[in-house]
This record gives structure tokens, sequence and C-alpha cells, in this order.
């Protein structure tokens, strides 16, 4: 019989009466002490259980890597949140450092509680924003947001009328930096016949708030979403970012919203359509892929953009950091706009990692594409693969 | 600020020693209230405590992170100017409060200084900064075909400069060798900010290596930048196996035989009985894993002979499973996080005692353990062989009784054990180190050569600058 407290309760019975009453007392209720305090919309208690690891997980943490100071650290994040949260604490450099992360889940790989710091920090924020902490900047990327509709500014101009069996949500980087993964996208859906919409006026699917710690701007940016797509008859919903696909499957339900259609990356479409139709070997060249953060690790998605590049005769090779094991571009959770020094220099060391292998990256990410394109290399989406080799068939 | 600190604040502190610390290294250097905060401490389980009921141990006055030898010198000439304080932090995971600035000053994190220098094939050697974190030194390493065979449980949290400093060992131990075994030479400023540098060759006959004294210092006598180590080939094969005994002392006796065969398995592990139920599930039983690697026939040998002397000790196999299970769960490091917040002190002691003494030491510190008023658990496993005895870590844990706080507490079990362990002959620390929580206990330990030690810290640290208040060197006392 596999008891996780035997040993505990072995070692209580060979004490005396008064010490098994008190342990029995702190097992159960102890924890109070620390817990009440006040209502947070951190969840304290995993808070807690993080600042007082020894940062087991330290090593992979991008940030701290870029920055090499250990408040950047997991624990030295949630230490320093401890003590924000219980009112100890409302330095400016103190409230700074809760945005200093780049919710890659690196971290989440390494812990026994399965946690995520960047999840963690999230609730952290919302706690600083509700005590009107939030810095100036901080407001003004979400006074931004709020009047834009969109993280960047929307330069790709193409929508469609009517409804249609398709929404393909370009997300802000696309629509913004790299209209290309949109025009791959409609010509794609154009070639297999699909009725496709793309919405004339596609707001953001309202990730950075949630990163922020702005949840009242984040549901009604997630009720207009959910009314548009609604609105566009869709069944299936496909986005090319991996962050807007992980929000629209499992945040909008934590929040009671629901879609109906049902949400894909492009990887999985992709792959799926590439498995019902002819194509070619169109790109047959040596290149790296890199794994999108919440590709692989919050929605899970390896092999998908792997077999969508092999398939259409590229030849992949693989960083010592791959899969679970990637490194963050740096864009991750609003970084690149809370902090652009510290999304730079991870974009520096994933970049130099990646071209160790080759200077053409494939990726499935259209934020981490456009990171890498700064880095003078070749980049390709997975949509602008599946249309050559779909159009050299 | 609505917290406390234990140990008072550094009045003296100027702050004209930011201004300067930056023109030796500019942009280097903080003061920022959360950096000190989150510098105020290592993972002395104590402080956890502290933190959680809003007080910090010490806060240094400033943070400092220079990126080579030359600034590190420049730091400390600075700080031999101010007669400031100077606390070397590699990744602040010691456990006995070794990194806490308890007297202010400047803490120097090392972090920057994280490259691997060299590779060296042929000689089977690695030269790197000693700031790299170990798990990134033991992955470099390992895309290059090598390990280094020191596997801390600290390993993703720990640092090289912190492993030479406090002399560390890792769960490979009995195999590989401690760190320092498998340091061959180092680069190291002195406290008054010379360098010395010793040879990375495997043996010099040219008098007593100077250099090593640095080993075990923990940060009182200088800081070490750069480091050559012993690497080795991956290992092609592993074995494991694993038997359960109906006591300690027969599964120890199982492992002196061993031992004495000149065989040495990687990792050897025995758990007393309350152990082998918290780690095993399995009750009035102690477990013995053996992992053995390398070389594929060498491995099948160890196994061989290591196999047929537990057989012949009556102890019953039980797989590669628990192994495997120990393997799995080795960096979990839960119970900090779990038992904190409910108010129990949980620590661990590592001695070391000959074979001749190690099964009345074992006794005596559970015994020691037991007696203090507020323990609930009192246990114990060896992790560590020699062929002339062994390492026994001891876990404590439990609440304080009433009108006891938490650090009296706390610090009578330490008492408690150390007086046993001395009376029973061990060394008081096989490899966590002295810091604070020992520094009382050296004396006794060390006996005549404390004063020497005395002497050489005067010698090299004549202003008592390196990590002061640490070890019972310093002239505080």
């Amino acid at each position: 019989m596999k008891s996780k407290y035997a040993w505990i309760m072995d070692s209580l019975a060979k004490t005396s009466f008064s010490t098994k009453a008190r342990a029995m007392r702190h097992f159960l209720i102890g924890k109070k002490e620390y817990l009440r305090r006040k209502k947070t919309r951190a969840d304290m208690d995993s808070v807690i259980k993080c600042a007082l690891c020894p940062n087991m997980c330290k090593f992979d943490c991008p940030v701290l890597a870029a920055e090499k100071n250990d408040a950047m650290s997991p624990s030295g994040k949630t230490r320093i949140a401890y003590f924000i949260e219980t009112d100890r604490l409302n330095s400016q450099d103190a409230i700074e450092l809760m945005y200093k992360c780049a919710g890659c889940d690196a971290c989440m790989q390494w812990c026994p509680f399965d946690f995520s710091v960047g999840d963690i920090l999230k609730g952290v924020r919302e706690d600083i924003a509700g005590m009107s902490l939030a810095p100036p900047r901080i407001i003004k990327i979400k006074e931004n947001l709020e009047k834009n509709h969109t993280i960047h500014e929307r330069k790709y101009d193409k929508s469609t009328d009517g409804k249609g069996d398709v929404l393909y949500f370009m997300g802000c980087e696309v629509s913004s930096e790299r209209g290309e993964i949109a025009d791959s996208m409609t010509k794609i859906f154009e070639g297999a016949g699909e009725k496709y919409v793309l919405l004339k006026d596609e707001w953001c699917c309202a990730s950075p708030f949630i990163n922020l710690g702005f949840t009242d701007e984040f549901k009604k940016f997630a009720e207009h979403n959910v009314k548009a797509i609604e609105e566009s008859g869709c069944r299936t919903m496909v986005c090319s970012c991996p962050t807007c696909t992980y929000v629209f499957r499992h945040i909008y339900p934590q929040f009671g919203f629901e879609i109906k259609a049902r949400v894909m990356h492009t990887s999985e479409y992709l792959l799926r359509l590439m498995e019902n139709k002819k194509m070619a070997k169109a790109i047959e060249k040596e290149c790296v892929y890199h794994d999108p953060c919440a590709l692989i690790r919050k929605l899970g998605l390896e092999e998908e953009p792997r077999k969508i590049a092999k398939r259409a005769g590229m030849k992949i090779k693989e960083t010592y950091f791959n899969r679970k094991d990637t490194k963050c571009c740096g864009m991750g959770c609003s970084l690149g706009s809370t902090n652009p020094d510290i999304a730079s220099k991870m974009a520096d060391a994933r970049l130099e990692e990646l071209k160790k292998q080759s200077d053409c990256i494939v990726t499935a990410c259209p934020t981490c594409n456009t990171t890498f394109r700064k880095g003078g290399v070749e980049v390709y989406d997975i949509s602008e693969i599946v249309l050559k080799a779909w159009e050299k068939a | 600020m609505v917290y406390g600190t234990v140990y008072p604040k550094n009045e003296t502190f100027d702050k004209r020693i930011i201004e300067q610390l930056n023109s030796i290294v500019p942009g280097g250097v903080s003061d920022k209230e959360a950096d000190r905060i989150v510098y105020s401490k290592d993972y002395w389980p104590i402080a956890l405590r502290w933190y959680l009921d809003g007080t910090v141990p010490a806060l240094p006055d400033c943070i400092v992170w220079p990126e080579n030898a030359e600034q590190v010198a420049g730091i400390i000439k600075l700080a031999n100017d101010w007669r400031t304080p100077v606390v070397p932090y590699g990744e602040g995971s010691g456990v006995v409060g070794g990194a806490v600035p308890v007297k202010g000053g400047i803490v120097v994190d090392m972090r920057k200084m994280d490259r691997v220098v060299e590779i060296d094939d042929a000689s089977l050697m690695v030269t790197a900064q000693t700031g790299i974190n170990g798990m990134n030194l033991e992955r470099h390493l390992d895309r290059e075909g090598y390990t280094m065979g020191h596997i801390p449980q600290s390993l993703y949290c720990s640092s090289l400069g912190g492993w030479l400093a406090c002399r560390a060992a890792g769960q490979f131990s009995t195999k590989y060798g401690k760190i320092e075994d498998i340091v061959v030479a180092i680069e190291a400023v002195l406290a008054d900010g010379s360098f010395i540098k010793s040879k990375a060759v495997p043996r010099s006959s040219t008098g007593p290596s100077v250099e090593r004294l640095l080993l075990g210092s923990e940060g009182t006598l200088g800081i070490i930048t750069e480091a050559t180590l012993k690497i080795w080939p991956y290992p092609e094969e592993r074995a494991m196996v694993s038997f359960i005994f109906d006591s300690i002392s027969h599964a120890l006796e199982t492992v002196r035989k061993i031992m004495r065969k000149n065989v040495y398995p990687a990792v050897v592990r025995i758990y007393d009985k309350n152990e082998t139920l918290r780690h095993f599930y399995i009750k009035n039983k102690c477990m013995l894993i053996l992992l053995m690697e390398g070389d594929k026939e060498l491995v099948k040998l160890e196994k061989g002979i290591s196999v047929k002397v537990c057989k012949s000790e009556d102890g019953n196999e039980c797989g590669e499973e628990p192994v495997l299970h120990w393997l799995d769960m080795r960096f979990n490091v839960k119970e900090s996080s779990e038992f904190t917040p409910k108010g129990f002190i949980f620590d661990t002691v590592e001695v070391s005692s000959g074979w001749k003494n190690a099964m009345s030491l074992y006794k005596a510190i559970i015994q020691a353990m037991r007696n203090v008023d507020g323990v609930v658990v009192a246990s114990g496993h060896a992790s560590h062989f020699y062929p002339q005895g062994v390492c026994f870590y001891f876990t404590f844990g439990g609440l304080p009784p009433k009108h006891v706080t938490p650090f009296k507490f706390y610090e009578s079990v330490w008492d408690a054990i150390m007086e046993a362990c001395l009376r029973e002959h061990g060394s008081i620390s096989h490899h966590h180190g002295i810091g604070l929580m020992r520094a009382k206990w050296l004396k006794e330990e060390m006996g005549e050569r404390m004063s020497i030690l005395k002497k050489i810290k005067k010698v090299i640290d004549p202003n008592n600058i390196m990590n002061p208040g640490k070890m019972g060197v310093g002239n505080e006392e």
C-alpha cells in the first residue's frame, strides 16, 4: 500500500501525545496562517511553494540566462511576489520584476509541482493592477491594445465578406508584420476549395491582457471575439499563432467563453491537408526547426511541423535544445513589449544556437518568425512551405 | 520597508562604494531593494521559515556582477580600501547559511563568469569559469560526449564555484570522487586582490598545494574564478540493482565488504527503515540501491561482484525498479515547500565516519534527534562510501514546542547532532560545509588545526573582508 505520508505517521507514532496533537493540528491547518491574509487573484499556495523551493528550474530559465541576476530566477521572482502580496514590499523595482518572465514554461519541465511560473505571475500582476501599482508603461501597453484592438498595427488589408466554414485567425503578428503567412494560408484555403473567412476587423485574442493582469479588458475582447467567431459561421477556426490557439482553446473556457468551432493550429490543419493532397518535394534543403514554446509546451504539438517540413523535401536538423527543451525566442508572455532589452538578448541566444545548425530556420509561430528574421537568416513559416510544395506538385 | 532582518544592518556602508564599483564593473552593480532581498539568503532551511514570517536573514548593501578575474580583483581591492565585506555568491543553494551576508557589504555574484573555456579530450579535462551553473556545465559536456560525474542533488541550482568553495560531493561520488578529487587546477583571486593559478597537470610534487586551501574555504580566503576538472567519456553502459535487508547494520556491512574488494559502484545508497518507507513504501526493511556505469565489461564485473556479496549477506534482490524510482525522483525537492508553510522545521545534516564507529554514530545521532522535544521525524541514509568509511545523511523535522522560537528549536536539534557526532568520533560535515550553522563547532572538530586556519586567514585576509562571520575563522569571534 503506497501512502505518501506513511513515513510521517510512522515517525509520529514514536512521539509524545502533545507532539502528536500539535503535529496533526499544524499538518491540517498550519498553512492557513500564511494563506488567509487577504483575498488575492494570485494562487498564494503556489507562490509560497515556489518561493520556498531551492530554485531547481533556474538553470533552464531563459530570462535568468539573459540577465544573470538571481532576482530574475523563478523562485527569486516568487519570493518577491510573496512580499508584494503580503504588503511588505511595493518598490518600483520589485513591481518591475514581476513582468520579467517570458511565460515559456521551461521551469515547468523541472518542477515537482508542475508549476508554470509564468502562470503564477499572471495572478500576481492582476493583484498589482488591482492595487494600482502597475507601472505606467504597462498601463500604456494595455491602453494601446484597447484602442487599436491589435498589439502592433494592422497592415494586412485583405478580408472576406459573408460566412464560411473555416475562419482564419491571423493574429496580431501576421496582420502587422508577416502578411505573407496570411497570403499563403488564403491561397491554400482557395486551393483546397475551403469557404474561408478573414475578419475585416480582427481583434487580438487578448492574451496580453491576461499576461499583464487586466482580466476585465480580457473579458471585453473575449466577448467581442466569441461573437465575431460565431457570426462567421465557421465550424473550424485555424490560427497561425500558437498563443492564439492556446488562448482560444484553453483560456477562453476558463473565463466562461465557449468557442463552438474547433480551434486548430495551422500545423494541425496543414498536416491533415498534406496527407490528403499531392505534394512535391519543393524545398530540398537542410534547415533547422525551432519549437515555439506555446506550441510545444502548451499545446504539445511536436511532430506536426516537422512532418510538414519533411514532406516538402526539407532535411530537418535539430538543435541540442529541441522539443520540450526548446529555448524561448524572447517574445513570450508580452516580454517583447514589457522588456524588449531582455527579449532581444534571449532572441540572440536562441538564434546563435539555431544558426549553428543552419541559416535556414523553420518555425510554426509568426512571432518567433519575425524575431529570427532580424538575425539575417532565411525563415520559413510552415504555411509557406506547404504552399510551395503544393504549387510544385 | 515592512519586513525585518535577523542580522543587523551594516550601518557603516558608504554609498560612494557603489559609485566606485560602477567604474570597475560598468552597469554591473545594483542596490535595488528587490535584488538585495533576493540576495539576502541562500538555501539555509531556517531562513525559509524566517522569510515566510516576513523576515530576511541579512541584507547586502549591493550586488555586483563581475565579468572577468580582473574585475573580481578590482572589487576585492576596493572592498579592502573601504573595509567592507565581500560575500561570493554562486547559485545560493548552500544549506548552512554560507552565502548569507551577515555583515552586509558587497555580494559578488559570479554568474556572468559562466564560460566553458576548453575541453581537452586527450587529457580528459574541462576548464570552465566558476560562475557556471552545474547542470549547464553537465549539459555542455553531455552534448560533447562527456560527463564530469559530479551530480549533487543541487545540480540544477548550484554552481561550479560553490562546489569548490564548499567541497561538494555528488550522488555518483563513490565512483567519480568528490570535487577535490575531480578538480585538477584552479585560478583564484585572493583576499588582497592578488591572483594565483595552478597547473593543469595530474600531479605535482612541488611542495604543499597552496591553491587547495581555497577548497572548502567558503569564500573566506578569496574567490575561485576558473577551474580545470576531470571528465570522462559518457558511460556506455549502466547497470542497476537493489537489495532489501532486515537492518541498516546489515546493509552497511554488505557495502563495507563490497568496498573492500576495490569495487566502486557510482551510486550506493542505503536507507534506514523510516526512509525506506518514505521513498520506496516498504515497511520495516532497509533498501540498498546500487548503480554501476562506465565500460560495458567493467560494469558487468562490478555488478557481478556486488550482487554476489549482497546475496552472501542475505540481501533480497529487488531488481532495477527501486533504482529507476530513485533516478526519477532524485531532483524532486518538495519537502521544504510542502512542510514549511505548515509550521514544520526541517533540515538535513550529513556527517562522516570510519567503519569502526559507523553503526554507533548512526544510532547516537538518531537518538540525539529524537531526544529533542518537538522532533517528529528523525531518519537517515548513507550515500557516499569508501573502503574506510561512510557518509550518513540525517533528516530531522518537527515543531518548536510552546514558548520555543523556531530558531531555538532548530539550533537545539543541530547541537544535539553535532555533540553526538563528535562524541562518536565522526566528522561534523561530509559535504554541506560549515557556513553559519556549523561555525561554532568547527573549533572542536579541528582542535589545534583551527588556530593554524585562523593564522592563514589573518595572513591572506588581514582586513577580514572575505565572507566575514563564517566558519569561525575571522577576528569577529
